[in-house]
């Protein structure tokens, strides 16, 4: 025990533990140590632990501090006797640290694979090496350089010359191993090869090129190049099916241009998080077409009445900006109490009727959409609907929406018909069992009394949810809307 | 290559061909090789049956040059002391040339049908393949041993087999398949100037298989795999007459747009592997196409080291196609169906691109 100094070092807490974060030491210099002892707590991406002691000793010096990362296997402290003097201890960390780095670094020049995957992963944008490419991709001709056809492809794709390169594959061929970490040390990217696209190759003179008439004049005509043509026919000549069979090819390609290692450099994307509320509503929304089955009914409505007492209403009473959406809240609210079917919530087991029409309208915001509710429709005037919504609206804009205000509902109702939409489908937003997507009011051509005539005309269509809606139900419910929509003094009253 | 070459230059497989061709079938191709090396060199000598033929008989000398007519010309140019017709007796062909190539020839054994290897195995495993290992280094053993492998012949279960993946397993052999007859002349000049034995594997359907081939002599260094066919889509490694089936595979399949990387290894020991992980990087699919049986066999072999040194990059199952696990069949119509066939691997590579 005497003068032998001890490690404590990082432990590997399992296959995927790389390094370990030091959160508190239990100890301090000076105090004696023994096997077992709690020495320090790691926090590893996984969990928080704490190491204990495997040998005993005097904690002499502490290398890793709290809050400090460091890599499994190295120094966390010292452990040694007291007599051990100050100078042993600072040169046994030394060592010890040599010995990290170099470990290190081998590791590095043995797995190049590593290396490679860094770069693929890398986003950080690359450090402009135009010089760097342009030393690479000089030379003089180098198809006599001895390379791998998968190292001479990937040469094309990132614009090397391969007389640049050092062959270290066998008997000194230029292995695809060798053409990475050159365009690496380079400072360039590496190409995905799995999903990198072939590349166009550059071809010769193929006046030498053995070929049958047939195939040379074809090959010309379509622009193939003989030297790309397999040599399939008879005393090792390219024939008529070796042209074809390189047109085949060359059609499949998607048409590249060559590439440079600056080329590569050059791609850009840009990724965000999302926000909770777009989260939320990819989850809803996701949530709700996995489980409910939706069809869709779809009716067309006429709306030159409607229009008419919309005039009315609104130049009699200087208040009220009443819009066609207010008239359609309002027919759905009288639709839904005569069709109580339609007026549900539904969470997969118990389905909840409603006395009122709670009804939830759709209103764009900056990132997303949200369903403020109009409630008790089915009781309230036009006027008092109009407000309401305007005012509702407003404020999800503002982002001031209480959350009874936007949560609950048994009914939802989409337009996107201030787009020019003609028609679309919309998502039932759980756990209600239907949604209404209105579409454009526009001047249509209808047949009245076997004559052609013109008429303002609306398209509705009906997402429900067949686990608790049947379509009987549905296309009832859109026929009371129709009427509604078209005589509308009945709803008025 | 020196620039003067670069006109006119073809290429074919990997290798680049310059200087004048001629059209040579294999037969003709390792014929040229054996009677270049044999010129240039006096200590290379050729023993095993019937190589000259007519023995003792006159009348007959050459009259066949082995029953491949491979050996063809080779005792009128070099005598019966280089072209050696030995008794029937395999183990006695081949203690010979390990013990004349432990003693400075280099000779160059033909056992015939390779699955007469049974009888000399010992000298060939126990003997040959050890001696530069066991003495230090201090003795080198430069032998070729030629058979023929394969089935196609109507030849039956003892004339037809692949032996190969049973040499390939032992340590301190080299093992060489030629597809072509470009690769046969070069990797036989090579065997011959190896220091170590070699096992020259030829197929007996492939002999009259013709290709350009220059007539300057030339070596094709061991472990360096040919790349007959190029894509991205799906490797195909084949030996041997295998080679043949899978580029007729790629280019029927380059019809309908999708490109396989071909791959002829042709030595299977050393085994260019890095050629084929390489591949398999950017196709992610692997097919292995060959004749022998399938266990413990070169297909599964390679499949192997693919699954263990290239599992992430597979984006699909590895396909190995080989004849089932049984003797070759006499039966015209059973061997037919037994050896692997150009739809064979199709069906193994629409497979792997789940197609």
């Amino acid at each position: 025990m005497i003068n032998e100094i001890k490690s404590v070092d990082m432990p590997k807490w399992g296959m995927e533990m790389s390094e370990g974060e030091i959160n508190l030491w239990h100890i301090e210099i000076g105090d004696q140590v023994n096997v077992e002892d709690d020495l320090v707590d790691v926090e590893t991406s996984k969990i928080v632990n704490t190491v204990t002691a495997s040998d005993s000793g005097i904690l002499r010096a502490i290398v890793a501090h709290p809050g400090e990362t460091h890599r499994v296997g190295s120094i966390l402290a010292v452990l040694a006797s007291a007599d051990t003097s100050d100078e042993d201890i600072q040169a046994f960390i030394a060592s010890h640290k040599v010995v990290e780095t170099s470990e290190g670094a081998t590791a590095e020049l043995t797995t190049p694979e590593a290396t490679a995957i860094d770069a693929i992963t890398t986003a950080s944008p690359p450090q402009s090496s135009s010089s760097n490419a342009k030393k690479l991709a000089e030379g003089e001709d180098d198809r006599h350089v001895s390379a791998s056809p998968v190292a001479r492809r990937l040469a094309v794709d990132y614009g090397v010359n391969l007389n640049n390169i050092t062959g270290t594959g066998r008997h000194g061929r230029v292995s695809k191993r060798d053409l990475e970490a050159a365009v690496t040390a380079f400072g360039g990217r590496l190409l995905d090869t799995n999903s990198a696209a072939p590349s166009e190759i550059r071809y010769g003179d193929d006046s030498n090129v053995k070929a049958t008439p047939v195939a040379r004049r074809i090959a010309e005509q379509l622009g193939i190049n003989l030297l790309e043509c397999r040599v399939s026919g008879d005393r090792g000549r390219v024939c008529k099916a070796d042209v074809e069979a390189a047109v085949a090819l060359k059609n499949r390609l998607p048409a590249q241009s060559t590439g440079s290692v600056d080329a590569v450099l050059a791609v850009s994307s840009e990724s965000h998080a999302i926000s909770g509320v777009r989260k939320s509503i990819a989850m809803r929304l996701q949530s709700s077409k996995q489980t409910a089955p939706h069809y869709r009914v779809q009716i067309d409505v006429e709306l030159d009445n409607l229009l008419a007492v919309r005039k009315q209403v609104n130049s009699d009473n200087s208040e009220a900006k009443i819009s066609v959406n207010d008239f359609i809240v309002k027919a759905c609210a009288s639709a839904l109490i005569k069709i109580p079917a339609l007026n549900v919530q539904f969470d997969g087991e118990q389905i909840t009727y409603f006395n009122d029409a709670n009804i939830s309208v759709a209103v764009a915001i900056n990132d997303g959409l949200i369903t403020p509710i109009v409630t008790q429709a089915n009781r309230k005037g036009l006027i008092a609907i109009s407000n309401e919504i305007r005012d509702l609206a407003t404020r999800a804009k503002l982002n001031r929406l209480k959350p009874d205000e936007f949560q609950g509902g048994s009914f939802c109702i989409s337009n996107l018909g201030m787009y020019g939409i003609k028609q679309f489908d919309a998502i039932i937003n759980p756990p209600q069992g239907a949604i209404l997507a209105v579409g454009a009011g526009e001047p249509r051509s209808v047949v009245k009394n076997g004559e052609l005539a013109i008429a303002t005309v609306m398209s509705l269509t009906l997402s429900s949810d067949h686990r608790i809606i049947d379509g009987a139900i549905a296309a009832q419910f859109m026929s009371v809307l129709k009427g509604y929509l078209e005589q509308p003094a009945p709803m008025l009253v | 290559m020196s620039t003067a070459h670069t006109k006119g230059t073809k290429m074919t497989n990997n290798s680049n061909i310059a200087g004048k061709t001629s059209l040579k079938t294999i037969r003709e191709a390792i014929n040229d090789a054996l009677r270049e090396e044999m010129r240039r060199d006096p200590t290379v000598i050729i023993l095993g049956e019937e190589v000259s033929g007519g023995a003792g008989c006159d009348g007959q000398d050459d009259a066949y040059g082995g029953v491949f007519g491979i050996t063809k010309g080779l005792m009128p140019e070099f005598g019966r002391e280089r072209v050696i017709d030995t008794p029937i007796s395999e183990a006695a062909i081949i203690g010979a040339a390990a013990g004349a190539a432990n003693n400075g020839l280099r000779p160059v054994a033909e056992l015939m049908f390779f699955d007469f290897i049974g009888v000399s195995f010992d000298q060939i495993f126990n003997q040959a393949a050890k001696f530069r290992y066991m003495f230090g280094g201090k003795s080198k053993t430069p032998m070729v041993i030629r058979g023929t492998v394969g089935a196609g012949w109507r030849a039956g279960a003892q004339h037809s087999s692949m032996l190969h993946s049973i040499v390939t397993h032992i340590a301190g052999l080299k093992v060489v398949m030629p597809s072509n007859a470009y690769d046969a002349k070069g990797l036989m000049v090579q065997a011959i100037r190896d220091d170590d034995p070699v096992i020259f594997l030829e197929h007996k359907v492939m002999y009259d298989n013709a290709c350009e081939v220059p007539d300057e002599q030339y070596a094709i260094p061991f472990g360096e795999a040919a790349f007959p066919r190029q894509g991205t889509d799906v490797t195909i490694v084949a030996i041997s007459n295998m080679v043949t089936h899978a580029i007729a595979a790629a280019d029927i399949l380059a019809k309908e747009g999708i490109t396989c990387d071909v791959i002829d290894p042709r030595t299977v020991s050393p085994l260019d592997d890095e050629a084929i992980l390489e591949s398999v990087e950017v196709t992610g699919r692997l097919v292995v196409v060959d004749e022998g049986n399938p266990r413990c066999g070169l297909a599964s072999d390679i499949a192997g080291i693919v699954a263990e040194k290239g599992f992430y990059s597979l984006r699909a199952p590895i396909r190995t196609v080989t004849a089932p696990h049984t003797p070759v069949p006499f039966a015209p119509e059973l061997e037919d169906a037994y050896v692997p066939n150009v739809d064979k691997v199709l069906a193994a590579v629409r497979e792997v691109l789940g197609a």
